[in-house]
């Protein structure tokens, strides 16, 4: 992944949020609210985007009657994430001469 | 497509961090699990005042029982009516209370996602207050209609501890050591340094219950297992609202 080449996956922070929180495991739609600090809206639409870019599988449910979003990351969208935390990590560390180096 | 500069890589890379952070231990579920057990714990310590009620002798009130028991001075607690009421009390409400760890169980289970290190974490909990529960009940009988002034004190130690002055220290050492370890489990899984200093404190009133003569305190076993008894729905309820702002803070 290149610079010029960021995902727009990436470039949203509740978005970027939602994919790291994902990376750790699956969670419900209800703690990825409570994490982002989004409304039902507006997770909704970023949900359906990742989802849209393949890299987040959703499965809705009904637990004891009521309506359950269950979110994961993709192969996909784990191997973009990866990716792109390696493209910080150049950014962040670029210009930075190897130590011992004059 | 969009480029990116070295400060938003920074901020983007602080945006993972708090993310990866705050689901990394599973925080969300840690805190459902908490709440969740608080009132479980306050539900069945307030349910314990029920069969006490019941079984009080015609005239008699709370507060005047409490006053003789040394539990509590006339100045805290006023007069409370009694119920007077004939029924199988104690044994029914450490049923109803262990029914409700079991069932409960098995809700937030199939509910939550949670990680396997929650699950454990939940099991540690589940069992320590079930074998708890369970100690109780089994060294006291279950009794019917208006009791001696003793078994209703007892009453009014349920769901955890027994005012028996032979067992009851036991128990409260019990109590004191198990919720210790399971506190101490909690830092081990979380790192929440409250959890740390509870567990700390929990060791303190089971060290003190076991080492220090009582009569030379000048404290009734019975204030000790009162306050041992009711702080606990507050350390639950503590260290969930400490994981919610954590979780708060932490995105």
């Amino acid at each position: 992944m290149e610079i010029y080449e960021i995902p727009a996956a990436f470039q949203s922070k509740i978005r970027l949020t939602i994919v790291s929180a994902l990376y750790q495991g699956p969670l419900n739609f209800r703690d990825l609210k409570e994490l982002t600090g989004a409304s039902d809206g507006n997770l909704g639409s970023h949900l359906a985007k990742l989802v849209e870019e393949g890299y987040v599988n959703t499965v809705k449910s009904f637990i004891g009657g009521k309506p359950n979003t269950a979110a994961s990351l993709s192969d996909i969208g784990r191997q973009k994430f990866e990716e792109y935390v390696t493209l910080l990590d150049r950014i962040v560390n670029e210009g930075k001469k190897p130590e011992g180096e004059k | 497509m969009k480029s990116l500069k070295k400060n938003e890589a920074v901020e983007h890379i602080n945006v993972i961090k708090k993310a990866i952070d705050a689901t990394s231990i599973s925080m969300v579920s840690l805190k459902k699990i908490f709440i969740f057990w608080a009132v479980i714990i306050a539900v069945a310590v307030l349910g314990s005042l029920v069969p006490a009620l019941m079984m009080l002798p015609r005239g008699e009130t709370v507060g005047s029982l409490l006053l003789q028991q040394g539990i509590t001075s006339n100045r805290v607690i006023p007069g409370i009516p009694t119920l007077h009421l004939r029924y199988p009390p104690a044994l029914l409400i450490r049923i109803a209370a262990m029914l409700a760890a079991f069932f409960s169980l098995h809700i937030v289970l199939r509910k939550e996602k949670s990680k396997n290190f929650a699950k454990r974490l939940f099991w540690i909990w589940l069992s320590c207050i079930i074998v708890n529960l369970l100690g109780a009940a089994l060294q006291t009988p279950p009794s019917f209609g208006p009791q001696p002034r003793t078994e209703i004190v007892k009453a009014l130690m349920l769901p955890f501890v027994n005012m028996s002055p032979s067992t009851g220290l036991y128990q409260i050492q019990f109590f004191c050591f198990s919720f210790s370890f399971v506190l101490f489990v909690t830092v081990m899984f979380t790192n929440i340094k409250m959890s740390g200093y509870l567990s700390v404190l929990y060791l303190i009133a089971g060290l003190i219950v076991k080492f220090l003569p009582v009569n030379i305190m000048k404290i009734r076993p019975a204030l000790i297992i009162f306050n041992v008894l009711w702080i606990l729905p507050f350390v639950v309820m503590a260290l969930a609202l400490f994981l919610k702002q954590r979780n708060r803070q932490s995105v």
